[in-house]
């Protein structure tokens, strides 16, 4: 069936077919095959033939050969060739009737009953000859002693155990036929769903070990099992101590050597304290791993530097962003996959360094059935943060217990809030921590490994302070950094403001700092004013973001145009455009960068794209283009969903977007639908409370209110305003909009009063406050002014209307407030008895209305300065 | 940020003092003289790199065995990579430039592991070997060392097909490269690599399988 060799021409031809056909189903497959090799049958048995294989080509040739070659050679032709004279002898009343596996601290057999009562078979480890040590003797009577107290359907048995005739130690153990989990996933094609599941269930062996006192400290796939049944076995408490009494730091160093560092926490490379929080962070390894194919770090050398510096001090990449880029074209994995393949016959790991793990980095996403970019979408998020959270560098910081960790694996599944967050300090500015969490965790693990050193060797305590000693030397940005961020937050405190200071003023304090105080390292002070300059917009104070980042653009200028990072800091000052109520100014920008971020990408959908897409739709519906408008809005929900799942976050944002769309278009019964499915999604995703949740409050409640639904309408509209003002204090623009719209609902409602009760506060705000717009303030007095109209204060709206339209700012006030005005404004005079002024405002009321119609307008939108936080930038 | 961390690149401490390297550090000046060669294009300083590189990688490995501890953890990277600095020393040589000096070593071990392999099968099985079929997701491993022979001739077949997919398995599963590395090493697009590595992986597999069906 092979093909004639030296035949490069056909060998090309069905390479070219093979790639054509391998992503298309079965049936497709034949007709494709039959079509693109015509009637040559060996070209299509050929084709036929490589198909077969890439559907069973496995594990094969996925780790390098030569981290085998060593394994192989050490044990098997050092300590295997002894040990084989084992087999077929007796231990106990087991026979050896097979070897398993050899590993660092012995070889495991196959055993079965030898008085044959029935038929038992068993897992046992015999030391390695040359290997037993006193101390190796010790550990295996205190495995034998820990194991013994576990009894739980997820953790293999320990049996019995004993001593060889030769005086070895041996373990009989339950003999679990399984396949390593990571592979057992693959082989499966286990969903996410169905790994998070089976996850779960090995959280509750793990915690069960805990609550006996029992920490694993060497978890990682080759060690849980997971039978044909499903269910999972935990193997080889080798190095496991129980908690009272014998932990014995001394023997960290020997641990360490031991150990596999791909699974290790920063505590167990440092030499720190081992607790029941290690083996959580090896569980969040290991789950990072099944999730996205790839391990949070790979090692280029294990050196001890490499794996410090990585383990301890390199933040992990998100398992979502960690998915591999390229999408397995074939059906099966094609890259070199690192940990613990074992060839043939499933056998229980038979300790530490058993298994060689492979240095390459995983190039193609393992096969689970799904396109990376949706693998993508379904980490982003939640799974991200949960994740990560297993995985901090602090172990106080991480899940309390492998319990919770599996709890909140277990919310996620059921669609339920989970606790990881992000660390989120900061709200939006969050990411100014997290960008510099490297420094403070620099910081926190000298200090922790200092405390840690008091009770170690003095050769450890050496080994510790020197690489404090690097840690300081190589840290020198990111201390400035930490300093920067300490400096803002005790600013806070030296200004006065004290501990209850708001978040604007601690960022106002900030922007301030930084042209003062300056860090000097031009990445980290482009990076700390991009931070504080997208906080400070979000709060929508344009004017202080504006200069902030504009500089870190000047900053960022010397990497490429095309480079993530311009990009990234461009996008935020196209936003700031909207913000700044510039929305036609940021269409071109907007469609640019939409340009860039598509061929950076290959076309391929990207979190960014759904921003941008979002964010143009945004600003071409507050230029009244409702159709452009609803046209990108989808594109950006289908980019979303793809990139981050139909009940995320991102796609719950459109939704708001699109049901904005229409209720500026007038068209409030279609805007419900999306709004309420918007609602569903952030009530399910964030705490009650949440500022996204009361933004949603607020547009549904507006549209109800427009709707005629006041009794719907304002207390949904009541409560957006308290909790609005809950969350950020009275000087939020949201407090101002939340309370534009009660006024709204509350004329519509027939409550002009209160409506002008409602409004005056905001007003106030809005003229102490400069950075506001005058168009904010102006539309504000325009809605006042309306609900004066209202009540027939005849004299006070007249006057207010004539003063607002005579303000400079009045021209760029939303056309519907003008027009709304002006209708207002010829009421009044007809009430009054004003005829020459009704007259002159008949006439400009046509005159807007022409324009009006010339740019295409339905009904009349809201009148409020804009209703909906349209844009919430990432 | 926290870029800063990545940039030293971290010394490899030698495991032992077999005094069977050139000077520590300073590296072996022929090699860094036929890697210079070798980048410009001169095929006959490949040739000459080839048997240094071998003959170094066979002591390094051979010095690993007498230390359990470390054949353990030992990995083809790391090895190649102490080689390397063996050979070269610590220099910041861009990368282009080591690619000839992986290009050899992934030979050189691909011939250290079939010439052990060989060894082996002879001592076991008196000279006579019986080819082996391979079944799903069997790894090529030197506990079978009949296989990994088999696998050796299947990997000259596909050379003399298409040798740069050759190449790329070479480099891959014998030294350990990534794509990226590879790509570097051969001059060519990750993708293309990734799409030999794909085809390359599937093409041999099936032709160890067939030949194992179709053994005599």
């Amino acid at each position: 069936m092979s093909m004639p060799a030296g035949d490069p021409a056909r060998f090309s031809r069905a390479e070219e077919i093979f790639f054509e056909v391998a992503g298309l189903s079965p049936a497709d497959q034949a007709a494709a095959i039959a079509r693109l090799a015509g009637d040559d049958e060996p070209l299509r048995l050929q084709v036929r033939s490589l198909l077969d294989s890439a559907a069973r080509v496995g594990g094969f040739m996925e780790q390098p050969v030569l981290g085998k070659l060593f394994d192989e050679l050490t044990s098997d032709s050092r300590a295997a060739a002894e040990d084989d004279e084992l087999l077929g002898t007796t231990l106990g009343s087991f026979r050896l009737e097979k070897r398993l596996a050899s590993g660092g601290m012995g070889t495991v057999y196959l055993a079965a009953r030898s008085d044959a009562q029935f038929d038992q078979r068993v897992a046992i480890k015999v030391v390695k000859r040359g290997m037993d040590t006193d101390e190796i003797v010790r550990r295996f009577r205190e495995e034998r002693q820990t194991l013994a107290q576990l009894d739980h359907p997820y953790i293999a048995r320990l049996l019995d155990g004993g001593v060889t005739p030769d005086g070895r130690p041996y373990l009989v153990m339950e003999y679990v036929d399984g396949l390593p989990i990571d592979r057992y996933c693959d082989s499966r094609r286990l969903s996410t769903a169905e790994r998070l599941k089976l996850f779960r269930r090995v959280c509750e062996g793990v915690h069960a070990a805990h609550q006996s006192l029992i920490i694993h400290r060497d978890l990682k796939p080759s060690n849980i099992l997971v039978t044909a049944a499903g269910v999972p076995k935990l193997l080889d408490f080798g190095i496991a101590k129980v908690l009272s009494g014998t932990r014995d730091v001394t023997h960290t160093a020997e641990t360490e050597r031991r150990l596999t560092p791909e699974y290790a926490s920063p505590e167990q490379i440092t030499g720190g304290p081992i607790t029941t929080a290690s083996d959580v962070y090896s569980l969040g390894v290991i789950i990072y791993e099944l999730l996205c194919g790839v391990r949070p770090y790979s090692f280029a050398v294990r050196t001890t530097d490499e794996v410090r510096r990585l383990v301890c001090f390199q933040p992990p990449q998100a398992p979502s962003e960690a998915v591999p880029t390229r999408a397995a074209r074939l059906r099966t994995s094609t890259g070199p996959r690192p940990g613990s393949s074992q060839p043939g016959a499933p056998a229980p790991a038979t300790g530490p360094g058993t298994d060689a793990p492979a240095a390459a980095t995983v190039d193609h996403p393992r096969t689970r059935g799904v396109s990376a970019t949706r693998l993508r979408g379904q980490l982003r998020g939640d799974l991200d943060n949960i994740v990560l959270m297993a995985l901090r560098k602090e172990p106080q910081r991480r899940y309390a217990s492998a319990e919770q960790f599996g709890a909140d694996i277990g919310r996620y599944l059921g669609g339920m809030p989970v606790q990881a967050r992000r660390d989120t300090w900061l709200y939006r500015s969050g990411k100014f921590v997290r960008r510099n969490a490297p420094a403070v965790i620099a910081g926190g693990l000298a200090v922790l490994a200092l405390a840690g050193g008091l009770v170690l060797r003095t050769q450890q305590k050496a080994e510790i302070e020197r690489q404090r000693d690097q840690v300081v030397a190589a840290n020198h940005r990111l201390d400035e950094t930490r300093q920067f961020l300490v400096a803002i937050l005790s600013g806070a405190q030296a200004s006065g403001r004290g501990p209850s200071a708001t978040l604007s003023e601690v960022l106002q304090d900030a922007a301030r700092t930084i042209e003062t105080s300056p860090p000097a390292d031009p990445l980290t002070l482009a990076s700390v004013k991009e931070a504080v300059g997208t906080a400070l917009m979000t709060l929508g104070m344009t004017d202080k973001a504006r200069p902030l980042l504009e500089s870190a653009l000047a900053e960022f200028s010397s990497q490429p145009p095309e480079s993530d990072l311009r990009i990234a800091i461009e996008t935020e000052l196209a936003q700031l455009l909207y913000y700044e109520g510039k929305a036609a100014e940021a269409e071109a920008p907007l469609r640019q960068l939409l340009d860039r971020e598509r061929t950076l990408r290959a076309g391929a959908p990207s979190a960014r794209q759904g921003d941008l897409l979002n964010a143009l739709g945004a600003v071409l519906r507050v230029t009244r283009r409702f159709e452009e408008a609803l046209t990108v809005q989808q594109q950006a929900l289908t980019v979303r969903t793809a990139v981050h799942g139909a009940a995320s976050l991102p796609v719950a944002e459109t939704l708001n977007n699109i049901a904005t769309i229409h209720f500026s278009a007038g068209r409030f019964a279609e805007a419900v639908p999306p709004y309420e499915q918007a609602m569903a999604i952030r009530t399910a995703r964030l705490r009650p409370g949440h500022p996204m949740i009361l933004g949603i409050n607020l547009n549904l409640g507006l549209t109800l209110s427009r709707m005629g639904q006041s009794d719907r309408a304002l207390p949904m509209l009541r409560e957006a305003v308290d909790n609005w003002q809950a969350a950020f204090g009275t000087e939020h623009p949201g407090v101002v909009i939340a309370r534009t719209a009660l006024a709204q609902g509350l004329r519509k409602a027939g409550k002009p009063q209160d409506a002008v009760e409602v409004l005056t506060p905001a007003l106030q705000w809005q003229e102490q406050h400069k950075e506001v717009s005058a168009t904010a303030r102006l539309a504000t007095r325009a809605n006042i002014a309306l609900a004066l109209a209202d009540f027939a204060d005849c004299p006070r709206a007249l006057a207010a209307i004539t003063e607002i339209r005579s303000d400079a700012a009045a021209q760029q006030l939303p056309r519907q407030l003008a027009v709304q005005l002006l209708e207002s404004l010829i009421t009044l005079c007809d009430r009054c008895g004003l005829p020459e002024d009704k007259a002159k405002a008949q006439d400009a009321l046509k005159q807007l209305q022409d324009a009006a119609r010339q740019a295409e307008v339905a009904k009349p939108p809201p009148a409020s300065p804009t209703a909906s936080p349209a844009t919430t930038p990432k | 940020m926290g870029l800063s961390l990545m940039t030293a690149p971290d010394p490899i401490q030698p495991a032992g003092s077999t005094g069977a390297s050139p000077a520590t550090g300073g590296g072996h000046p022929l090699v860094t003289q036929l890697l210079e060669q070798a980048h410009k294009g001169n095929a006959q300083a490949t040739n000459e790199l080839f048997p240094i590189v071998y003959e170094e990688l066979r002591t390094l490995a051979a010095r690993f065995l007498h230390n359990e501890r470390d054949a353990q953890t030992l990995q083809a990277t790391a090895l190649v990579n102490e080689a390397y600095l063996r050979l070269v020393g610590p220099s910041q040589a861009p990368w282009e430039n080591r690619a000839h000096f992986f290009g050899a070593a992934a030979t050189a071990i691909r011939r250290i592991l079939i010439d052990h392999a060989r060894t082996k099968t002879r001592d076991k099985r008196g000279g006579g070997r019986k080819p082996v079929s391979l079944d799903q997701a069997e790894l090529i491993s030197t506990e079978e060392p009949e296989r990994l022979i088999d696998f050796d001739a299947a990997l000259e077949k596909l050379a003399a097909i298409d040798p740069q997919k050759a190449r790329v398995v070479e480099l891959r599963f014998f030294a350990g490269l990534t794509v990226e590395q590879t790509a570097i090493s051969l001059g060519v697009s990750p993708s293309t690599v990734a799409r030999d590595w794909q085809f390359g992986r599937v093409w041999l597999f099936n032709e160890l399988r067939s030949s194992g069906d179709a053994a005599p």
